[in-house]
């Protein structure tokens, strides 16, 4: 199997036409040949909207927050936790296989890169927002991480640890934010509502 | 959801971009043709024609490539142009499209479009 070559990455001013050309071109070709129905994408992007999203991973974080068996369970083991709220741990190989969650706390920070490509918990967390990808970020955020999360507009202070994670093929990393003060009287559901997926990539805090 | 949060991003870490791709109201996808090929991409593990882990490591090589033929700032940098191209890589080295039907389509395309531009 051959890499793509200088070819592909050459840019044409028109490359946005040229690729939604290609992309329509394979679609309507897989369809002519029977691999794909004409509704395979739109079922594959319905299932990524309504079935693994951020929205999981809001719920995991706040039921992690109000019992303290399971966010230990979430911790040691992830996917184990989401099979036990009945969520996908993942979809055909698709990002989910191993999922490890990293702990914020008063003295430590945690953030989630890939600096091999864009690996990310698509289960929990959903699909990598565009500049996750951006191989600035990759780059940078790997370097110099406290520099990058005040870019983010995420001020630590120096005494606070900063751990970076790195995700990879084997292991998807994603972060468990610290509970923000103030929020005890409120539901698990009302917790879930707070928290971000910038909260749980560690490039934010959860605020009320 | 977070938008202006995702440009914000962006435009701090590549130093300002004046054309951020934002559709759907956020950066996931780039474009609906880049929501399109992650779709096939998938469907078409799926299906078991490839496994989305040499999809990845092919990614991989191909991202590293671009990297070290580009500055880390370089505008062209498109995520799913490179996605595109090892999806089209994988659908040809598996027989599953051949790659001069595809071709022809495309051309096909753009013949239509032009031909029905106002002269």
């Amino acid at each position: 199997m051959t890499i793509p070559g200088d070819e592909i990455f050459s840019y044409s001013p028109n490359r946005e036409i040229e690729n939604a050309a290609k992309v329509n071109a394979l679609e309507a070709l897989l369809i002519n040949k029977g691999v794909f129905s004409s509704s395979s994408v739109d079922k594959i992007l319905e299932y990524f909207e309504k079935r693994m999203g951020p929205f999981n991973g809001a719920k995991l974080v706040a039921k992690a927050w109000v019992d303290p068996e399971f966010k230990q369970l979430l911790i040691n083991d992830c996917n184990a936790a989401c099979s036990q709220l009945n969520m996908p741990t993942g979809m055909s190989g698709a990002e989910g296989e191993i999922m490890r969650v990293a702990e914020n706390s008063p003295s430590v920070h945690n953030l989630i890169i890939c600096t091999l490509c864009s690996c990310y918990p698509w289960p929990t967390l959903g699909l990598p927002p565009y500049w996750f990808k951006d191989p600035t970020f990759r780059a940078r955020a790997a370097r110099e991480p406290r520099e990058v999360l005040s870019e983010f507009g995420l001020e630590l202070d120096d005494s606070i640890e900063i751990r970076v994670w790195d995700s990879s093929g084997q292991i998807r990393w994603w972060v468990l934010p610290e509970r923000p003060e103030g929020t005890d009287s409120l539901s698990e559901e009302e917790l879930a509502k707070l928290i971000t997926p910038e909260a749980m990539m560690g490039v934010a805090k959860v605020k009320t | 959801m977070y938008t202006n949060f995702e440009e914000y991003a962006v435009s701090s870490l590549t130093g300002g971009c004046s054309n951020l791709p934002k559709v759907n109201g956020k950066l996931n996808f780039e474009s609906e043709w880049s929501q399109k090929a992650f779709a096939i991409a998938i469907e078409l593990s799926r299906q078991g024609y490839f496994e989305m882990e040499e999809f990845r490591q092919m990614m991989i090589k191909s991202i590293r490539k671009w990297e070290n033929e580009h500055g880390l700032d370089d505008e062209s940098w498109s995520y799913y142009s490179i996605w595109i191209a090892v999806l089209e890589s994988l659908i040809y080295g598996r027989k599953i499209l051949e790659k001069s039907d595809v071709t022809q389509l495309v051309a096909e395309t753009f013949h239509c479009k032009n031909s029905s531009m106002p002269t």
